[in-house]
């Protein structure tokens, strides 16, 4: 589904991704950690095609994210770290708008909001100015708008900060049906247990560099991934 | 406690002259005084100026032992401006400050939150106010010896205004709060009160001479009626002239004023700045769900940016409102205009043809909404930029509803155009379609200069609305290239006759916006994907 080989990115001199290759196959939950700045949004805002890299490939369904993007984002989704969305819109405005782009039909999009919608408690205030919403009811937003179009990859930044308990149990669920429909998620995380719960594979980076990838069991082993990713910031 | 929130008050009115928002830093000591120099010059200056002029006109009043009437219509002026001038920062500052929650929450005590806040709404009113009262009494003292009593007169006469000021203005900027928070279209309502304000000025404006001359040669008559009428206000304008009795009056007068503004808020504070807003709630109906093609959609995008700020409708689409405008004026004026046109021109018909064209082209580039329109996406761009969408279509949108935003009045001034001024057919056609075009290459060349100077990293949509350069170079620009097809037709074009001149600047215009397209097209999937 998702094919990073050898990306590289820098900043001026810094170099935020270094050689970085990962291989996310349908049906797998894959987990990104690593510490503040170790480049995870910038590895994630290049599959997206948001931001430009230095050398690499990506690879979206076996197109390739430079030469065809427009064919790679109408098969994924993205949710950053703030979902900056447009205020001057309502919930509902922002879902249509977010639906026109990708062609969802009227029949489907209107199951998508009202399923979603009531899943996250939200559809009673879709009809307000998302200059009115809280964090965590934008980051609800950015989650339906996502998963609008049935898509087969879905970016996350940080897709957990700000939720509450429950739907952050719903976000979880949600991911768990995307990969049991042979689609994939590729996301960041700080929180090391929804990690070690929720992931199949899970890749460490620092510094820029991948220092450790695979399942769950050959990167953690018989130790708690927190001890795991300490022992490897340290060294 | 009071010292320092009457500071962070003025800091926050003045905070433009201290910091750069451009830069998101503090001015530097050089730029801070040349900001203050240049407001100084504003103010002192060119208002003050302006007010001076206006005391001088009236000066014969004084001559002729009218001095009182003089300082009535002194005083009145210095009311308004210092009301209309105060009354908006104090519904900011006093009613909705956004900084209430925080200083609420902090162990300040409420009442000096409120004099912190009502000292700065009384020094705003002060300014503008002293803006028009200082001139009257210099130009009073210029014609009437000094005397104790008049000096004191004049002193007590320039603070009741200012108290009188302060007094409206709380009572405005209260109504102003009230209705901002219930009202559901409030962007459009205050781009349509911002309109009538501004015609209401200009009407004033053109007038303020003649009236003040028909006020100069009947002061008699008027001053008369003023002191049958209305005893009270001619009080108000023998306090200068050293009325011991108004003084004391309008002084213990506006003492109670202030005293029952205080006692009004000490009560009524809380409950003012924790109110709710009320916002627009769009409920679910037939058309909630309909389906739109990709253009559509980030046309109506564009629409809902447009029409959700009065910032950004007020600076970039005020023309919508006042071509039609201009075209009813026309048709009503139009034999005055048609003398200066035909005057102007020498090939009549032709010649009127051409300036017509050139003037409603000019007042066409008045309008550049889909100039700031990419810098406007700001921290949004990421929407759009993992979206599957074409960078080209998205400039397009933009530059579409420019047009459509722009032809449309453009076409209601042309057809009152023809209507005024009794234009053949063929005339009449090339009246309907030039400016139409003009309107097509101008929302493509601000689409694309707003993509080619796109600034995403701003605080404050005004800084992209009124202050980028892109704005800059469409307003500017756009009536230079008004201009210049009226200029190059006088001493150029109109040996070649208004058809093939016009013919010629419509090719050269479509030429134009097809390199423009043809730019978009190749140019914009890359310009996007390295915006930050």
């Amino acid at each position: 589904m998702l094919q990073i080989k050898h990306l590289t990115k820098t900043y001026g001199n810094k170099i935020a991704v270094k050689d970085l290759s990962l291989h996310i196959k349908p049906g797998e939950i894959y987990g990104f950690i690593g510490h503040n700045g170790a480049g995870k949004t910038t590895t994630l805002r290049s599959v997206v095609g948001i931001q430009q890299f230095d050398q690499g490939e990506i690879l979206i369904a076996g197109k390739n994210n430079q030469e065809d993007p427009l064919a790679c984002k109408k098969v994924i989704a993205y949710i950053p770290d703030n979902p900056d969305l447009y205020e001057f819109m309502t919930g509902y405005k922002y879902l249509n708008f977010v639906a026109d782009i990708y062609g969802v039909d009227s029949i489907l999009r209107q199951e998508n909001i009202q399923k979603y919608g009531d899943l996250f408690e939200i559809t009673q205030d879709l009809g307000q100015p998302i200059s009115t919403y809280s964090h965590g009811m934008k980051q609800k937003l950015a989650i339906i708008a996502a998963w609008m179009h049935n898509p087969q990859l879905i970016i996350m930044d940080e897709p957990f900060v700000g939720l509450d308990p429950k739907a952050s149990h719903l976000l979880k669920g949600m991911m768990r049906e995307v990969c049991e429909k042979n689609g994939a998620i590729f996301f960041s995380t700080h929180v090391l247990e929804v990690a070690e719960k929720l992931c199949d594979k899970i890749a460490i980076i620092k510094n820029g560099e991948l220092i450790k990838q695979g399942t769950m069991e050959e990167v953690k082993g018989d130790e708690s991934l927190e001890d795991v990713f300490l022992e490897l910031e340290e060294e | 406690m009071l010292g320092i929130l009457v500071k962070k008050q003025l800091a926050e009115i003045f905070r433009n002259y201290l910091y750069d928002p451009k830069r998101n830093k503090a001015r530097s000591l050089s730029s801070k005084i040349m900001m203050f120099v240049l407001f100084a010059f504003l103010m002192i200056v060119v208002i003050g100026g302006m007010f001076f002029s206006m005391a001088l006109g009236m000066q014969v009043m004084i001559r002729l032992d009218y001095g009182w009437f003089y300082f009535i219509v002194m005083g009145f002026a210095a009311l308004f401006l210092g009301v209309f001038g105060s009354v908006f920062s104090t519904y900011s500052t006093l009613y909705l400050a956004k900084d209430n929650d925080l200083l609420l929450s902090m162990p300040i005590p409420i009442q000096d939150l409120i004099a912190s806040r009502l000292i700065s709404v009384y020094l705003m009113g002060l300014m503008y106010s002293g803006i028009v009262c200082i001139p009257a009494l210099i130009v009073y003292f210029l014609i009437t010896p000094f005397t104790f009593l008049r000096i004191l007169g004049g002193l007590v006469w320039m603070f009741v205004v200012s108290v009188l000021a302060f007094v409206l203005s709380c009572l405005l900027g209260y109504v102003v709060a009230q209705v901002s928070t219930r009202l559901k279209r409030k962007n459009i309502v205050t781009v349509i009160i911002s309109v009538i304000f501004l015609a209401i000025y200009y009407v004033f404006y053109a007038r303020a001479m003649d009236m003040m001359n028909i006020l100069v040669k009947n002061v008699a008559l008027y001053g008369q009626s003023i002191k049958d009428a209305s005893y009270l206000i001619y009080l108000f304008g023998k306090m200068p002239e050293g009325f011991l009795g108004s003084m004391i009056g309008y002084l213990a007068v506006s003492l109670l004023l202030v005293y029952a503004i205080w006692h009004i808020l000490s009560h009524s504070f809380l409950k003012i700045a924790t109110m709710t807003k009320t916002t627009t709630k769009t409920n679910k109906n037939k058309t909630t769900f309909h389906q739109h093609s990709l253009f559509k959609a980030l046309l109506l995008k564009e629409f809902g940016r447009f029409t959700s700020s009065a910032n950004y409708m007020l600076n970039c689409g005020l023309n919508i409102f006042v071509m039609p405008i201009a075209g009813i004026a026309l048709i009503i004026k139009s034999q005055e205009v048609m003398n200066v046109v035909k005057a102007l021109s020498q090939n009549v018909e032709g010649g009127l043809v051409v300036m017509i064209c050139a003037g409603i082209c000019l007042l066409a580039s008045m309008n550049d909404m889909a100039a700031p329109a990419t810098s406007l996406e700001g921290k949004n761009i990421w929407i759009v930029q993992s979206l599957p969408i074409e960078a080209s279509l998205l400039v397009k949108a933009k530059a579409c509803m420019q047009y459509i935003l722009t032809a449309l009045p453009v076409c209601f001034l042309s057809l009152c155009v023809i209507f005024a001024f009794r234009l053949s057919l063929l005339s009449s056609l090339v009246v309907l379609i030039f400016p139409q075009l003009y309107c097509l290459f101008t929302a493509l060349f601000a689409a694309w200069i707003g993509m080619m100077r796109a600034n995403l990293q701003w605080t404050n949509e005004l800084y992209p609305i009124k202050q980028s350069l892109s704005v800059t170079i469409c307003l500017f620009g756009g009536w230079a290239v008004s201009a210049l097809i009226g200029f190059f037709y006088i001493y150029v074009g109109h040996y070649l006759g208004m058809g093939v001149y016009l013919l010629l600047m419509a090719i050269i215009l479509l030429v134009l916006s097809y390199v423009i397209v043809h730019y978009i097209d190749h140019h914009a999937s890359e310009r996007f994907m390295n915006m930050h």
